[in-house]
């Protein structure tokens, strides 16, 4: 059979469409799913209490939220301002010594470790050591595998930053700190910002490092200490509960947890726009 | 060093002049054998289109200034170039002057025989600072300055000669005036000379100032 | 007139690569020297051995002395001497992620130190000075990087006069401008060799011709002829210099 030149075109669109949507299909039965399942539990009760005794319904997630955000702004508390430093010794102190790659090969390496392997290492540290499960060793572990996300956003975005301003910098007898602090980050801030909130994001999704170190409580966090709930913990021992009411109530954190990471990546990529537009 | 199309185009202006003046010089020798009216005529007309092509190169430097902006040896070509037209103008007068002298003195060739020697060696000059200056070759141009000292005492002679002359006063306007044209021409010979020495090697040698002579009062 | 900066027998290096080779040269305090010379013959690298730029290149190598007002250029901490010897680069560079007032005065806020310096008025005055301030007054909050190319170097101008320096360096500043912009900025250097001295890369003979009082030939890493502009421009001494001023080559 001879095909057509344009006929060939139209095929191949159309595969690729229908391609497209195969892969985009899943994204949207997950999304669904969630929102289907997840905004029936929804409630302002459901948003603030402590969870209700077994078998009872009623009482909510409100400890588990409340252990996520503590969690996850003490490990971007680690993880970010260390991100940051990396990046920024990689971008402009490091280019091409040998010390700087092997950091640069540390530091790709370190993305690529399993979340458990993470988990496992601040288990051995912190809990063991302490003997007790601890929000400690969540942050450490949520806080290291920020590091490396944190870091490539930052040395990428300063990279990108023209070297004609870093030379205007020193030809002023700018010293090569302020340069690279007031000048080059200040320009680059929109990059180490979005790699900070993707990071953030990432973080949200992880499970595996929290089971056995925050662990998991029925309580109010009391300190950071203690072991906490958090939502991706709570989700998982809900899930397999096989109760009902707490089946739906993972669902509804589910919902929660999907809401977060969306709304980060949606307001990265509107930052990105505005720098676009010529901010 | 190849030399720009500009500057080519400005040496054959030069040089069509200096064809012209040759011609003018050819009248005057037969003036000076015979001389019938009306030869004043023919080398006026000559001397016309000197001026023409005295302009055309004064023309031609300018739009090589305004489009080229040369610089060094280019730059010192166009301006070397501008001068020497203004010498040969001024060498293409002096021999139609002559012509004109003779006209008006209405007298023999008869009475100007040392004069005569004294017009080719002036015009010997003018040949050859042309040709030094079109072969840009400066020392043959500073050979001709040399030559301008036998000029001058040539001229005194002359003077020194038909001051006491009894033989009639043609002869005395004739050869007088003559050298003293001759020596004027010899003097722009030198002029075009220093400026090809200029042109070459960048470097002026002084000799249009006039050659004052010494301070009596100061002695 | 006296001597501003000095080099004596200045070479430089990039790795194994010789590109500076034995340079010295006098420039005179309130003057503009051009230096000019075909592309990569280091024209560039010798004016940022001046300001002690080249060292920060990997693999850089400087040898021989240069000194400022008899001080040993290399004996002075690399900041001082980059405040003392201003630099203006081809392609104009203002920060931008500042305004036009923090760009003028840049150098003086991030320099480190505390500064009680009055930063409006040297603005005003630095603008003034390069012919900018009546064009940005009405808003000097604007992105230095809103200005059309001619006014943005200006403003590097200013800029690197906002360090009140003692020699301004500038790298063909006009080559990737308008001819309306670059003949503004020659009327600026015009102006401004009255209180400093300029040293000024041009690819353009004709600009040097312009506005310098004396002009340097470098070829191939090396110091040809230097002269008063106006007897380089009508004889020079070497027939490279005369080749490559009218255009032979390069």
């Amino acid at each position: 059979m001879i095909v057509s030149r344009r006929t060939k075109e139209k095929l191949i669109i159309a595969a690729l469409v229908a391609l497209t949507g195969a892969a985009v299909a899943p994204l949207f039965w997950i999304i669904g799913s969630i929102v289907w399942n997840g905004i029936s539990v929804m409630s302002l009760e459901f948003l603030t209490s402590l969870p209700a005794p077994f078998g009872s319904s009623g009482g909510g997630i409100g400890n588990a939220i409340l252990g996520t955000l503590i969690i996850n702004l003490f490990a971007s508390g680690l993880g970010i301002p260390l991100g940051i430093l990396t990046g920024i010794y990689l971008a402009e102190y490091a280019h091409d010594s040998r010390m700087g790659s092997t950091v640069r090969t540390i530091v790709e390496s370190l993305s690529g470790v399993p979340s458990l392997v993470i988990g496992l290492f601040a288990f051995t540290l912190i809990v063991l050591s302490f003997r007790h499960y601890t929000g400690v060793a969540a942050t450490l572990a949520l806080g290291i595998m920020m590091i490396p996300l944190v870091a490539k956003a930052t040395e990428e975005s300063m990279r990108v930053v023209s070297d004609d301003l870093r030379e205007a910098g020193m030809a002023l007898g700018i010293p090569k700190y302020n340069i690279t602090t007031r000048i080059v980050l200040s320009m680059a801030k929109g990059g180490v910002i979005s790699g900070s909130l993707l990071a953030f994001a990432r973080i949200s999704g992880e499970t595996a490092p929290l089971l056995f170190t925050a662990l998991f409580s029925f309580y109010w966090p009391t300190g950071i200490d203690q072991p906490m709930a958090t939502l991706q913990v709570l989700i998982y021992n809900y899930a397999i509960s096989g109760f009902a009411d707490w089946v739906a109530k993972a669902w509804g954190a589910s919902l929660l947890l999907v809401l977060l990471v969306i709304t980060i990546n949606v307001a990265v990529r509107y930052l990105g726009r505005k720098k676009y537009e010529g901010a | 060093m190849e030399e720009p199309d500009y500057l080519k185009e400005i040496n054959n202006g030069i040089s069509e002049m200096y064809n012209s003046i040759v011609e003018i010089y050819a009248m005057v020798l037969s003036a000076l054998k015979e001389p019938t009216a009306g030869k004043t005529k023919e080398i006026c007309d000559k001397t016309k289109l000197v001026m023409e092509q005295e302009e055309a190169i004064i023309d031609r430097c300018v739009e090589a200034l305004i489009r080229h902006q040369p610089f060094a040896g280019d730059l010192r070509a166009v301006t070397s170039a501008m001068r020497i037209s203004y010498d040969l103008a001024r060498i293409s007068r002096y021999l139609s002057n002559i012509v004109q002298v003779i006209d008006d003195v209405q007298s023999g060739v008869a009475c100007a025989p040392d004069v005569k020697g004294l017009l080719e060696s002036g015009w010997e000059m003018v040949q050859e600072s042309v040709k030094s200056y079109l072969s840009r070759d400066p020392v043959r141009a500073a050979s001709v300055i040399d030559e301008d000292a036998k000029i001058d005492s040539g001229y005194r002679k002359v003077l020194s000669r038909y001051r006491d002359y009894a033989g009639g006063g043609a002869c005395v306007l004739l050869n007088g005036l003559i050298a003293r044209i001759v020596e004027r021409m010899a003097d722009h010979a030198c002029y075009i000379s220093a400026e090809t020495v200029y042109m070459v090697t960048g470097s002026r040698i002084g000799v249009r100032a006039p050659k004052c002579p010494p301070d009596l009062s100061s002695q | 007139m006296a001597t501003k900066l000095v080099t004596e027998r200045l070479s430089a290096w990039f790795g194994k690569k010789q590109v500076l080779k034995d340079i010295s040269i006098a420039f005179e305090e309130r003057q503009v020297t051009a230096l000019v010379g075909p592309s990569g013959c280091g024209k560039s690298t010798f004016i940022r051995c001046l300001n002690r730029m080249h060292e920060l290149n990997p693999g850089a190598r400087v040898e021989g002395k240069a000194f400022l007002d008899g001080i040993d250029i290399y004996g002075m901490d690399p900041m001082d001497v980059r405040r003392k010897i201003g630099m203006v680069f081809q392609k104009p560079n203002p920060f931008p992620n500042m305004s036009i007032s923090d760009n003028v005065v840049a150098g003086i806020k991030l320099s480190g130190e505390k500064s009680k310096a009055d930063l409006d008025a040297i603005v005003e005055r630095t603008l003034k000075s390069v012919g900018l301030y009546d064009e940005v007054k009405d808003d000097l909050r604007r992105s230095g990087a809103s200005l059309s190319g001619g006014q943005q170097q200006r403003l590097c101008i200013a800029r690197a006069l906002a360090m009140e320096p003692e020699v301004i360096l500038m790298d063909e500043p006009t080559s990737a401008l308008d001819p309306a912009s670059t003949s503004r900025i020659e009327d600026l250097i015009r102006k401004l060799k009255s209180e400093i001295t300029v040293i000024i890369i041009t690819h353009n003979v004709g600009q040097a011709a312009r506005i310098s009082d004396k002009t340097a030939f470098l070829y191939l890493g090396e110091l040809i002829e230097y002269n008063d502009t106006k007897e380089f421009f009508e004889s020079p001494k070497s027939p490279i210099t005369e080749r490559y001023i009218t255009g032979r080559f390069g």
